[in-house]
């Protein structure tokens, strides 16, 4: 036992817990997979900046709707736009806005939960309640609904997509905030008269945590997909913006024409949820490998 | 049990009043209201000299009531089916709705019936024989399948289908009462676009509760008896795994929904989704808050029976 609890402690001296989990994370086999996957990916923003051929928004009528040549890799679309350019661009705000909004709805939602699991009672009940609404719509449904109302752009987007994974957090958090409350460690700094807000960071949310963790990084691939659902609908990024499903929704008229409009969108998009979701697993199986898929299943 | 079922009933319902609260309300937060939303398409710009019109149209449309009373008003309404006339279009939404709430819901049955069919035996298989090179096969691909957003299989499916397969596709909705094949093709491949994550996540959960139930003590016990290996895994084990499968197919409904609301543009199908989506492109939030509501309301209700069906499939949820 006193051996064991000295081994533990001298690994962590000499190699953080964390860098041993990320460590982890890179060699599972379908984190590994999935961060092979990211090559291209992050390959193609690198070529894109590093060598600025193309403006992403320059309009050139001498070529329309070119095939993928040595002047223009990935072809170009029906206003004479370079693709590569394009996806290039639309590559960074296809992360950013789920990476974005997943932390708000986990800044927020968890934030709610861990006060309802916290505070019981009626809180807790009004709480859960309004998660319970929330989670009650469909996904896409309810972001339609709010972009519709409060209008397109990367901000609304981020901030509908939040909204609707916020909940889920919550849920979670107040779960786990429930089954930690009670533990023995929590009881004893209660009693030492420990501050509330103190209890609730030093020794709550380091409980509740991984859990969370896990669910944020399966949360990315979903926030992706409705993200990109979105502009593909015309209700995401405005316009001139690159943005994969808009391009996607705007190659479809000229399929027979310029097949390449369609495919280099769609296989990018397809590659980084596929990643992303390669990654998600990876980070359960090491965060929180007792748990079973069931727990974060359909979210 | 009963008082079980009524405390579902009330929650139900309750969940539904809030959601149309909560629709209603956002949809409420739109800068300006409907009367402007007119007059700025009728004459361009709501200048000064319209004031006067502005209150009368609200006056007659009962607009200039405080917030919650026009929404207790809705939901009484809606609650018999009557949703009103669209300010916008002049249309009635109810019958809209009416007409449109069959064509998803023919797709969504199609979908989910294809997802069962094509994940449940998938997942059973891979679980009755785990870590063999099917299982790995199956966990690879359905991790594909899950990747594929819908609106990149709905657009890959349209053009392979009228490419290659014209007999399986049709660009136009044909009642199903009108011409059965003519119907069956203009959904077929709407269907399959929509099931295709579906099958995915319930071949996982499948293969996941199967593993597990396959390790429960009425296995061992039927296995001595003498019953054969393949009514066990299909009959016994599958009984007990059904909980939280059934309880996947409720939640996956939400995402059926998303489904809709991409295939039906994509597929040109005149259901809900298109409804709503082509609602909130012409800003009639009248049709959009009604269309929402009706399909939340089905995805409620779905979950609801999905709840009552739980203490059905498993005996050990009867209790409490």
């Amino acid at each position: 036992m006193i051996g064991e609890f000295v081994r533990s402690n001298e690994r962590k001296t000499w190699f953080p817990a964390f860098l041993t989990k990320v460590a982890r994370i890179v060699v599972h086999p379908s984190g590994l997979v999935g961060i092979l996957l990211l090559i291209p990916i992050v390959a193609l923003v690198i070529v894109n900046s590093g060598m600025i051929r193309w403006d992403p928004n320059a309009l050139n009528f001498n070529a329309l709707l070119e095939g993928p040549s040595t002047r223009h890799v990935m072809g170009t679309d029906q206003m004479g736009r370079d693709q590569l350019a394009r996806i290039g661009h639309a590559i960074p705000i296809a992360v950013a806005i789920p990476v974005g909004a997943v932390a708000i709805a986990l800044a927020i939602g968890s934030g709610i939960g861990l006060l309802a699991g916290y505070l019981g009672g009626i809180w807790e009940r009004f709480l859960m309640g309004v998660t319970d609404i929330f989670l009650a719509m469909p996904v896409l449904l309810l972001a339609v609904f709010i972009i519709g109302v409060f209008g397109e752009g990367l901000t609304n987007t981020m901030i509908a997509i939040a909204i609707i994974y916020a909940p889920r957090f919550s849920r979670i958090a107040r779960g786990s905030t429930l089954k930690i409350k009670y533990l023995p460690y929590v009881d004893a700094a209660r009693i030492a008269g420990t501050h509330p807000v103190k209890l609730i960071f030093k020794h709550i949310i380091p409980g509740i945590f991984p859990e969370l963790l896990v669910m944020a990084t399966l949360s990315i691939s979903n926030a992706l997909i409705t993200q990109s659902a979105l502009s593909f609908l015309g209700l995401g990024l405005v316009p001139p913006q690159a943005d994969l499903g808009g391009m996607l929704s705007a190659s479809v008229p000229f399929v027979n024409l310029a097949p390449w409009l369609m495919w280099f969108p769609a296989l990018t998009i397809t590659c980084m949820i596929l990643s992303f979701n390669l990654i998600g697993d990876a980070v359960r199986d090491v965060v929180d490998p007792r748990v079973s898929r069931s727990k974060y299943a359909a979210t | 049990m009963i008082r079980l079922f009524a405390i579902r009933v009330i929650e139900t319902v309750a969940i539904l009043i809030a959601i149309s609260f909560l629709v209603f309300g956002l949809a409420e937060m739109i800068p300006g209201d409907i009367a402007e939303q007119i007059a700025g398409m009728e004459f361009g710009l709501a200048g000064g000299g319209i004031k006067g019109e502005l209150n009368q149209f609200r006056e007659e449309h009962g607009l200039n009531r405080p917030f919650v009373v026009r929404w207790a008003d809705w939901l009484e309404k809606a609650a018999t089916g009557d949703f009103g006339t669209s300010l916008i279009t002049g249309r009635e939404i109810g019958p809209d709705i009416a007409a449109a709430f069959p064509v998803s819901l023919e797709i969504a049955i199609a979908s989910l019936l294809i997802a069962i069919a094509t994940g449940l035996p998938v997942g059973i298989l891979a679980a009755v024989h785990p870590a063999s090179v099917f299982d790995r096969i199956l966990s690879g691909t359905s991790l594909v399948f899950l990747s594929i957003p819908t609106f990149v299989s709905g657009v890959l499916f349209v053009i392979i289908g009228s490419h290659y397969f014209p007999i399986l596709y049709a660009s136009h909705y044909v009642r199903l009462s009108e011409d059965v094949i003519a119907n069956l093709r203009a959904i077929l491949l709407p269907s399959i676009v929509v099931a295709l994550s579906m099958t995915a996540q319930i071949a996982q959960m499948t293969r996941t509760t199967m593993v597990e139930s396959l390790q429960e003590p009425n296995i061992v016990t039927a296995r001595s008896k003498g019953v054969s290996e393949w009514r066990i895994s299909n009959i016994h084990a599958l009984k007990s795994a059904s909980g939280p499968i059934v309880t996947l197919v409720g939640l996956l409904f939400g995402s059926l929904i998303g489904g809709l609301i991409i295939t039906e543009g994509i597929f040109n199908l005149p259901g809900l989704g298109r409804l709503v989506i082509n609602a909130i492109y012409r800003r009639d939030f009248q049709v959009a808050v009604a269309g929402t509501w009706v399909m939340a309301m089905v995805y409620v209700g779905v979950n609801f029976i999905v709840d009552l069906l739980y203490p059905i499939l498993d005996p050990r949820q009867r209790v409490g």
